[in-house]
């Protein structure tokens, strides 16, 4: 698709918009994923990607009025998940593959020896229950900055 | 409210809300950020209007392709919208300007109309699980203090029930100068209440930026003119 085309269709959604907020509950995506050093391992101790803070005082509600980037970005993780059940599967999965790489560096460093996979998991409602499924798992990924492996 | 007035007020607006959304990458991606925060400024200064709303529209596009679609969904979209048609107002000869801040007006009401559409005609809206499932296990909730409302039927069934006949009830606010600003009173107290509860900062501060239009249009259209 040229530029051009690409960018009419990526403005078009905002000035012609369908204002559907919340017409039904979709399933909720979350993402998980599980840093190993052994790139045979086959269980694995699935962990949240974004976890929800237990209270928010009053003060920290106001400031994040202004700025909310951690919230922000748990957002936009969001939406690039419903991406890749959706049509949109390449790019969204490139940019969480990059999102989860660099918060694992920030937690785990870059040691040379060590694995993670990440996991699209979707809460839904099936009748009076709210149910977990997996939709997508990724293959073991090398947590060293500079290399991309993919196992 | 004059169009001229209108369109001031609207850049203020606007230019904050990009500013709010900007400072949270502008860290991470200077190249990117600091130009739109530098418009934004000036936006909100009134210099060259035109001008800045034109670069303004390239950063934004610049955005789009960077995420591949908006970063933060309805905000960025309306933020698109609003910025569409201030540029237009600003650009286009008087007639057009209003017509181009007119859709801006119209697109903001049936924000809400068809909204409480979608959900007056959903059964689980109307008997208020939609909403207690939006508590219970969507990814919205900013903390686990807000997830424990689902909890809390009565609550959840009122407030499930009060944005739907407010959202419906708005285009009707059109028909006397004091409902509409009852309204956008109400209406920012729920974009402020979905900040609090489910972090949509970004809707607040940009949909806010739309509001002068809406009263502009009440002035040129509703009343033709009384209001000016």
């Amino acid at each position: 698709m040229s530029f051009f085309k690409k960018t009419v269709f990526l403005l078009l959604p905002a000035v012609i918009p369908s204002w559907r907020f919340f017409d039904e509950i979709a399933p909720s995506p979350r993402l998980e994923y599980a840093v190993f050093d052994d790139i045979d391992e086959e269980t694995y101790n699935w962990r949240e990607l974004q976890l929800n803070d237990d209270k928010i005082s009053i003060i920290d509600l106001i400031k994040r009025l202004f700025y909310n980037s951690a919230r922000n970005h748990s957002l936009y993780i969001m939406s690039l998940s419903e991406r890749i059940a959706g049509e949109d599967c390449a790019h969204a999965k490139k940019e969480v593959l990059r999102i989860v790489k660099l918060k694992l560096q920030q937690l785990y460093g870059s040691p040379e020896a060590r694995f993670f996979r990440y996991r699209l998991v979707f809460k839904l409602r099936v009748g009076s229950k709210i149910e977990r499924h997996v939709y997508f798992m990724s293959g073991a990924k090398m947590l060293r900055a500079e290399c991309d492996y993919d196992a | 409210m004059t169009l001229d007035i209108a369109l001031q007020f609207t850049s203020i607006l606007l230019g904050f809300a990009f500013i709010v959304q900007s400072s949270e990458h502008v860290k991470a991606e200077f190249w990117l950020y600091m130009p739109r925060i530098v418009l934004s400024v000036l936006l909100m200064l009134g210099l060259h209007a035109d001008i800045v709303c034109v670069g303004l529209l390239i950063s934004s596009t610049l955005l789009l392709h960077r995420y591949n679609g908006p970063y933060n969904g309805g905000a960025d979209r309306m933020g698109l919208l609003v910025l569409v048609c201030l540029t237009l107002a600003y650009l286009l000869p008087a007639a057009y300007a209003e017509i181009a801040f007119g859709y801006l007006a119209l697109q903001l009401i049936l924000s809400y109309f068809i909204s409480g559409y979608v959900k007056i005609v959903n059964p689980e809206w109307r008997s208020g699980r939609a909403l207690k499932d939006v508590f219970l296990y969507s990814g919205y909730p900013q903390s686990e203090q807000f997830r424990a409302l689902e909890g809390k039927r009565e609550l959840i069934f009122i407030a499930s029930w009060a944005v739907i006949l407010f959202e419906l009830a708005f285009p009707f606010m059109l028909l006397e100068y004091g409902f509409l600003i009852a309204a956008l009173v109400i209406a920012a107290f729920f974009h402020l209440s979905n900040a609090i509860f489910f972090g949509l900062n970004r809707f607040f501060w940009v949909w806010i930026s739309a509001y002068p239009s809406i009263i502009w249009f009440y002035g040129r259209v509703i009343e033709g003119g009384a209001l000016l």
